[in-house]
């Protein structure tokens, strides 16, 4: 088919784009084989191989299609994982209703367990004390029946917020979700059990997770030094969300920062090995992720006047924390 | 570090601006914000999301309702169009869909494509062939549409267009290898198959209780599953003084879009393997034979329009296993 008008973009782009619709998230090493296949279809006579393929053909492809795309609200993001430390691609789509991908392939019963998951995750497992964000297996199927009789309400606006009418799973139902969502790249298991958002579905929900779970009144979403415990926070170095890294030593202090950011913000700060924001010395810095479950969480959760503050979770579903302990 | 694409746009894109649209659609250049930040924000400065008015936010909104539709395998119907983008500007059909057209070709590579009408079953049986020739039989203008990639051939291959992650690679590898053989089985028996024969092949496929795809375990939930989607259609004739029922199997609307001709070649090429010469040529006389295409017909090869979006035919691992002898059977 003909290029009408720019030149700067044709069919090895439309090819490009239309493999990464069809994948969930790409890196820099599985795109070299596709972009040299496509460019050996363009030009036969010149095949291409995967390591002709350098760093930055392939960040020229993804700002070329960035440019087309950004019109219907997509973006090709990127991120690091937090713990391989790779550089994750994945072609989002910036409007679209949290769950909505999800939702899909899946019944909106099923979608309401995701929901409560992510809720147990974010809220549940993310306190002062100990800021998880994951959940092993059996933590995600007590969320499987919802909450007995009181609705969670927030003040956000949020439209998909009541579970209240939701079905209960049985618990084989409740497992094969969440392992389909792991296999779909939404979660990831790692090697102890846990659960936990992957570098896709962080990037996907991003927006989402702030408006959900940072609910104070606005889109204030940097580290703050409130009573309330900020539930979404962001990395000093890098400015993404922190679920597995390294805190302030000083609990009330908000500052986070990636493993594999540590050695960026320390050059940023001249050398000095500090909290940005309180300046307290970052020595053994307390774990943010699944480590934070182990390292001496004796108390994942209080009652309802507990060191989180006023809580918006009625005393109910308390009970689903269980025995979660180091 | 700042994710790739946060650059500030000037300006449209405006490569596909050479449309036939009538200047009363006025279209503003309306200044982009940066690239969609995080929260729900659509990014265009003046235009709001909700003026419904505004020609290039329908055009937009267009785009994206067919990109989802595909996601789901939903049919784009015209009704959906209406609501969802159009709302009450009703009469911008038209030059909107033209528009999105336009876009979706020359950023995506696809194009939105028709589907054939469903056809009455009595009519179907009545005018034997005739009904699978007609389009449809009320209205002239098409009712749905479904995507099409516009890729040339070459790039059609699964090392560059897996099938989506949609759930899985695998899953969805599985459930098209399945559709694509049933649809062919269909197609090669004169688009006619009797469902005590539709049972046989699925016993021969072990396919007649369960199918290894997720979700769709039972048969007769996959079957329901690809009448849904448009891939088969079950028609029931009551025959016969007692009121019994005839049940046999048709190619659905998307099965002729996706799988079509080409597919069905394709497969019957799969399972063959090479062959060359003569046996090809007898082959593909075989093939055009039981399409209901005539013996006249050439095999037409690289230069046929709408490609298939949905992963390539050419990976079907249960087409394998399968004896395909259906082309002879009728």
């Amino acid at each position: 088919m003909s290029d009408h008008g720019d030149p700067a973009y044709d069919n090895t782009h439309r090819a490009f784009l239309q493999s990464l619709l069809a994948r969930q998230t790409i890196t820099f090493a599985e795109a070299k084989p596709i972009l040299a296949a496509i460019q050996t279809v363009q030009t036969p006579n010149r095949p291409t191989l995967p390591e002709d393929v350098s760093q930055a053909d392939f960040e020229y492809y993804v700002d070329a299609l960035n440019t087309h795309i950004s019109a219907y609200d997509f973006e090709i993001r990127s991120t690091h994982h937090q713990v391989s430390k790779e550089r994750i691609y994945a072609l989002v789509n910036t409007t679209s209703d949290a769950l909505t991908q999800m939702a899909t392939v899946h019944t909106p019963d099923e979608i309401a367990f995701v929901k409560r998951v992510l809720d147990a995750m974010f809220e549940t497992y993310n306190t002062q004390v100990a800021e998880v964000m994951a959940v092993t297996s059996m933590q995600a199927l007590k969320c499987a029946r919802p909450p007995h009789g009181e609705q969670q309400r927030r003040d956000s606006g949020n439209q998909t917020q009541v579970t209240a009418s939701s079905a209960a799973l049985t618990g084989s139902q409740a497992q094969s979700v969440l392992e389909s969502i792991v296999q779909e790249g939404w979660f990831e298991l790692s090697a102890k059990g846990y659960h936990s958002l992957s570098p896709r579905a962080l990037m996907e929900l991003r927006g989402w997770l702030v408006e959900t779970y940072n609910d104070q009144g606005g889109e204030d979403s940097d580290e703050e030094e409130d009573d309330e415990h900020v539930k979404i926070k962001f990395c000093a170095a890098c400015r993404e969300i922190v679920t597995v890294g390294q805190r302030c030593t000083d609990l009330g202090c908000g500052a986070r920062v990636h493993n594999h950011c540590t050695r960026n913000l320390w050059r940023s700060q001249g050398g000095k090995e500090e909290c940005p924001t309180c300046k307290k010395a970052w020595t053994e810095a307390p774990a943010v992720g699944e480590k934070a479950a182990r390292q001496g969480a004796r108390q994942a959760t209080n009652g309802p006047n507990g060191p989180n503050g006023r809580r918006r979770r009625s005393p109910s579903d308390e009970a689903q924390s269980g025995a979660e302990e180091d | 570090m700042p994710a790739l694409g946060r650059k500030r746009r000037a300006e449209r894109e405006d490569e596909d601006d050479g449309s036939p649209e009538p200047a009363t659609q006025g279209r503003r250049r309306t200044t982009q914000n940066d690239n969609p930040s995080d929260e729900d924000d659509t990014g265009y400065g003046n235009g709001n999301g909700d003026s419904d008015s505004n020609a290039e936010q329908m055009v937009k909104k267009l785009v994206r309702l067919a990109l989802a539709c595909e996601y789901s395998r939903l049919p784009i119907r015209r009704q959906m169009i209406r609501e969802k983008v159009l709302g009450s500007a009703g009469r911008q059909f038209k030059p909107v869909f033209e528009q999105a057209q336009l876009q979706l070709r020359s950023v995506f590579g696809m194009e939105m494509v028709e589907l054939p009408e469903k056809e009455k079953v009595t009519l179907a049986q009545k005018r034997g062939i005739a009904a699978k020739t007609q389009s449809q039989s009320q209205s002239k203008t098409a009712q749905s549409y479904t995507l099409v990639s516009l890729l040339p051939a070459p790039f059609q291959d699964p090392a560059i267009l897996p099938p989506p992650s949609i759930p899985t690679q695998a899953t969805e590898a599985q459930y098209t290898s399945l559709y694509t053989l049933l649809v062919s089985l269909v197609a090669l028996s004169g688009d006619e198959l009797a469902d005590t024969k539709m049972e046989r092949y699925l016993r021969r496929l072990g396919l007649e209780d369960h199918t290894p795809i997720p979700g769709y375990t039972k048969t007769e939930l996959l079957l329901k599953r690809m009448e849904k989607e448009g891939y088969l259609v079950k028609v029931r004739e009551i025959a016969g003084g007692q009121g019994e029922e005839d049940v046999s199997w048709m190619v659905g609307p998307r099965g002729k879009v996706e799988v079509g001709e080409q597919g069905v070649r394709g497969l019957v090429k799969a399972v063959y393997g090479d062959v060359d010469g003569y046996a090809e040529a007898e082959l593909e006389r075989r093939v055009a034979r039981s399409l209901g295409l005539g013996d006249a017909v050439v095999a037409r090869r690289d230069d046929i329009p709408p490609k298939k979006k949905r992963g390539p035919r050419r990976k079907n691992g249960e087409a394998e296993e399968a004896e395909v002898e259906s082309d002879e059977e009728d």
